[in-house]
């Protein structure tokens, strides 16, 4: 049980020992003294008690204890007013419970005071409204669907947790548009003017600029807090010197408004190998790099020893693993760029052989088919350039090249070309040729496809549909960034010396040993998730809503460690957003829910109590009995 | 006058007054055996001035009532035989509980001393035996029964002694009555018959003795008509016990119908047990109460 109305209850309650005073007070009566009172006693007696039912008289006391139990009753029955008249009947509550919602705001979290907003909302809905309980973080999810049950709703938004995510409107945006829109016949949307929604976030990122517009909408913003600082990136490398030496990068935001200080600690399995000062002035962010030749593999642990509201940003993990060996084939007629760029990274071995001598072979990570076609191909990761793979649905197009192809477009979000740009790449002449459809679209050119990757369960293939000898590509910087970055997702396929750092909310996939029938995913908080391998190659884990480390028990394979940080250049700017934009409309955010039904029983009750001291003062005073 | 003033004993006694009672004497509806010859006709035959009958002279007899006339005549012995008159006992209860001390300007026990001195008065006049107790929780003091006028300043002296205080007990007060004046008589009881006991049981006792009972109830004015009104805190002058109350119209229209049964239910068990109840008030004039009420009444002639 809640006492939403806290004020009032302490009003009430002192009005308590009022009572207890008067009741402290006497009537002052004149004492006489009389022969006898035994017919006085009689009289008395005889005036109170006679017949059990007596002719109803008119007597004020009467009526003002009906009127007494009459405001009671009617503050029993919690009687509210419409404070709006375009007050909706259907009430979409829109709650963010991305990571910055667990920032401290006194001594609760913004989630919790969203919950209490989002709770006075629902119990002021009358019994015909109906009302919706949607979060959205990385992810939307209606927890409770339309009702007008408040139980139901209550419980549902008791439900709610944080997740350590980022914050992403756009899914809620349509959940929004369907609810408070309807479609006429010409298929215009037209606007539901009975809704009524409420945004409870700290700093919405500008998803729904693009709707139409929403009616009544309430932007309550939660929190006030902005100081904080953060690590909103973390890398890991070995150094490409003859030790083995690793570099841990972190950087540290500062989203506060003024200058701050701070140490950040690096542990290896909770042992302190490293202390820095950093200074961040507001605003800004710093680079800390961490260099250790002790430790060969473990769980690195980069913690600001700092204390903010928002403590999820000041540790991040990672892990330190040895490095493991990528084993390359390349089969070429040779190929100086090729060989040139394979042997900058320390951990790749090259084998160079003839495609006269090739036999299918899958003990190589890599295999790359340079400017040679094979007939069948194993199990593995394949590059072909300038040449097909022998693979159903990769054929040659009706022209067999095109010459001068155009770069209009590459996937920028695939991990094979982080950090390349293809922009001045020119390229002398492509094959044609058509891709299965499952085949992913790296690089295009307007006439074909320049760059694809086709990927079944046990295959792997990337193919660079142009000689590079025939291309300025080579000279380019994006050649070498694209041939690390297939190294790089390679070897993660292989799991040869693999150094993840994942973010939260990203699916991750497993991969399981030869062996493997089950995996067990233990979370930082210690759930477990369990996969079984049965039938397939890869498990895919989407409970990646917390921050910190995963543990993964193989039933055969060695257990590994997965970190997962938050890593959040938006999340750790965790002052509140003023407004924000809804179907080009700037909502001003609120410090409170704007209520739409006031509750007046407290008024009810407060006049049952005055009309109860007045009978009182009546009682008293009896004249007119 | 040994005991008190003469001037102390006119208040109880206003020679007005006197002058008036001097023509009353007590009457009675019953004839009662006294111990002494008085002036009162007898059952018994004996020595007195009124003839009765005769009868046959047997030994033994008082030779001074022979009638000689007779024997003259028929030679034959004859006794005269005298209606014997006997003295008549008459008692006066006075009820001196503190209850009694209440009334203006008259106060309920000065009014029934009064009463019980006029009373007195008549009867010793009139050659009656005349005895008078107090009522409290017992009886405690008495004026024990005596004839003649010359008892009369004792009698007053007696009364003058009396003073109102503690609670009544009607119910002990008449049984002591009763064990100390064995001889039957008038008895008036001057009281309020405020009891929280009651009064039949009290009443009751006088059956033992077959006298003749007089109840003269004595409220005040203010008892019967009460003018205060607004929120008071009544105390019993006896018990000290407090009763809270707003005296209201409807509460004062009640407490007079309470009053009227209470005194109607009196009088109502007093006629049904032979005996006569009598209703005064203070401001009713003692002189009044004597020569019109209690003639009517026929305690007085």
């Amino acid at each position: 049980m809640t006492f939403l109305q806290s004020l009032w209850w302490a009003g009430l309650f002192s009005l308590l020992p009022l009572i207890v005073v008067m009741y402290l007070l006497k009537l002052k009566r004149k004492r006489v003294i009389i022969p006898s009172t035994l017919l006085w006693r009689r009289s008395v007696q005889d005036l109170v008690a006679n017949a059990p039912f007596q002719k109803l008289r008119n007597n004020l006391l009467l009526w003002l204890q009906l009127l007494f139990l009459a405001l009671l009753i009617l503050a029993f029955l919690r009687p509210v007013m419409k404070l709006e008249s375009q007050a909706g009947t259907t009430l979409i509550l829109l709650i963010d419970n991305s990571a910055s919602m667990q920032t401290m705001e006194g001594t609760r979290t913004r989630l919790e005071a969203a919950k209490l907003a989002a709770r006075e909302s629902i119990e002021t809905l009358s019994n015909r409204d109906e009302a919706i309980i949607v979060t959205f973080s990385d992810r939307t999810n209606i927890v409770q669907t339309l009702t007008s049950d408040r139980a139901l709703l209550e419980a549902a938004l008791e439900s709610i947790e944080a997740r350590d995510v980022e914050t992403s409107l756009s899914e809620a945006g349509l959940i929004l548009q369907s609810l408070t829109s309807t479609v006429d016949a010409e298929g215009a949307r037209l606007p539901r003017e009975d809704t009524k929604t409420i945004i409870l976030s700290d700093g919405v990122v500008n998803d729904l600029a693009s709707l139409s517009d929403v009616p009544n909408v309430e932007y309550v913003r939660i929190g006030e807090t902005a100081d904080n600082l953060g690590i909103t990136g973390l890398d890991v490398r070995e150094s490409f010197s003859d030790t083995v030496e690793y570099q841990i990068f972190a950087s540290v935001t500062n989203s506060g408004e003024e200058e701050q200080e701070a140490f950040v600690e690096l542990q290896v399995d909770g042992e302190v190998l490293d202390l820095k000062s950093v200074t961040v002035p507001a605003g800004n962010t710093e680079a800390v790099v961490f260099s250790t030749a002790e430790v060969e593999e473990g769980i690195a642990t980069v913690r600001l020893d700092y204390k903010d509201d928002f403590p999820l940003d000041n540790s991040v993990v990672a892990q330190i693993v040895p490095p493991g060996e990528i084993d390359v084939l390349l089969v070429t007629t040779g190929n100086a760029f090729l060989e040139e760029v394979f042997s900058i990274d320390p951990r790749v071995r090259t084998s160079i052989i003839r495609p006269t001598d090739y036999t299918p072979r899958e003990d190589y990570d890599i295999v790359v088919f340079d400017n040679c076609e094979t007939g069948e191909i194993p199990a593995g990761n394949f590059l072909f350039i300038n040449a097909l793979p022998p693979v159903s649905g990769f054929k040659s197009g009706e022209e067999a090249s095109v010459d001068n192809p155009e770069v209009i477009d590459w996937n920028r979000v695939h991990p094979l070309t982080r950090f390349a740009n293809f922009e001045e790449v020119l390229i002398g002449n492509a094959i044609v040729y058509e891709t299965p459809r499952s085949a992913l679209h790296i690089l295009e050119a307007v006439e074909t496809d320049l760059i694809t990757l086709y990927e079944t369960e046990t295959q792997h293939v990337v193919v660079i549909g142009f000689d590079i000898f025939k291309s300025y590509w080579p000279l380019d910087v994006s050649f070498p960034i694209f041939m690390s970055n297939l190294i790089e997702y390679f070897a993660e396929l292989s799991q040869a010396g693999f150094r993840p750092v994942y973010h939260t909310g990203q699916t991750i996939p497993i991969y399981p040993g030869d062996e493997d029938q089950v995996a067990i995913v233990k979370t930082p908080s210690g759930k477990t998730v369990e996969f079984s391998f049965e039938g397939i190659s890869t498990a895919y884990l989407t409970e990646t809503s917390e921050a910190g480390m995963y543990e993964i028990d193989f039933d055969k394979s060695p257990d590994r460690a997965l970190p997962v940080n938050l890593l959040s250049m938006d999340e750790s700017k965790i002052a509140p957003q003023d407004e924000i934009n809804i179907g080009g409309r700037e909502i001003v955010g609120t410090g409170e829910v704007i209520k739409t039904n006031q509750e007046v029983w407290h008024w009810f009750a407060l006049a049952a109590l005055l009309i109860m001291l007045v009978e009182w003062l009546i009682y008293c005073k009896r004249t007119f009995m | 006058m040994a005991y008190m003033a003469t001037a102390e004993l006119k208040t109880l006694l206003e020679p007005e007054l006197l002058a008036r009672l001097d023509q009353l004497e007590v009457l009675t509806h019953r004839v009662f055996r006294g111990r002494q010859k008085g002036e009162r006709r007898s059952r018994k035959k004996g020595q007195s001035v009124e003839f009765a009958d005769y009868r046959e002279y047997v030994p033994g007899d008082d030779t001074r009532y022979l009638d000689w006339n007779i024997f003259g005549r028929l030679e034959r012995l004859y006794i005269k035989l005298f209606l014997e008159e006997e003295d008549l006992a008459f008692y006066v209860i006075v009820d001196s509980s503190a209850s009694m001390n209440y009334g203006h300007p008259v106060t309920k026990f000065e009014y029934a001393r009064k009463l019980a001195a006029a009373l007195g008065y008549v009867a010793l006049k009139n050659q009656d035996k005349v005895g008078v107790s107090d009522a409290k929780e017992r009886v405690v003091s008495r004026f024990r029964p005596a004839r003649g006028k010359a008892q009369l300043t004792k009698m007053l002296n007696y009364l003058m002694t009396l003073e109102p205080g503690d609670r009544t007990n009607l119910i002990e007060s008449c049984r002591d009555f009763v064990f100390q004046n064995t001889q039957a008589g008038i008895v008036v009881l001057i009281s309020d018959f405020l009891d929280e006991r009651g009064y039949e049981d009290a009443l009751k006792h006088f059956f033992m003795r077959n006298y003749e009972v007089y109840c003269i109830q004595v409220l005040s004015s203010e008892e019967r008509d009460p003018t205060q009104l607004g929120h008071l805190e009544l105390v019993d002058a006896e018990t000290g016990e407090r009763q809270e109350v707003t005296a209201s119209d409807a509460l004062i229209r009640q407490y007079k119908q309470t009053v009227e049964t209470f005194c109607g239910g009196l009088r109502d068990w007093c006629t049904s047990h032979g005996m006569t109840y009598l209703a005064a008030t203070t401001d009713l004039g003692v002189d009044q109460m004597l020569l019109s009420y209690l003639r009517q009444r026929g305690l007085l002639r």
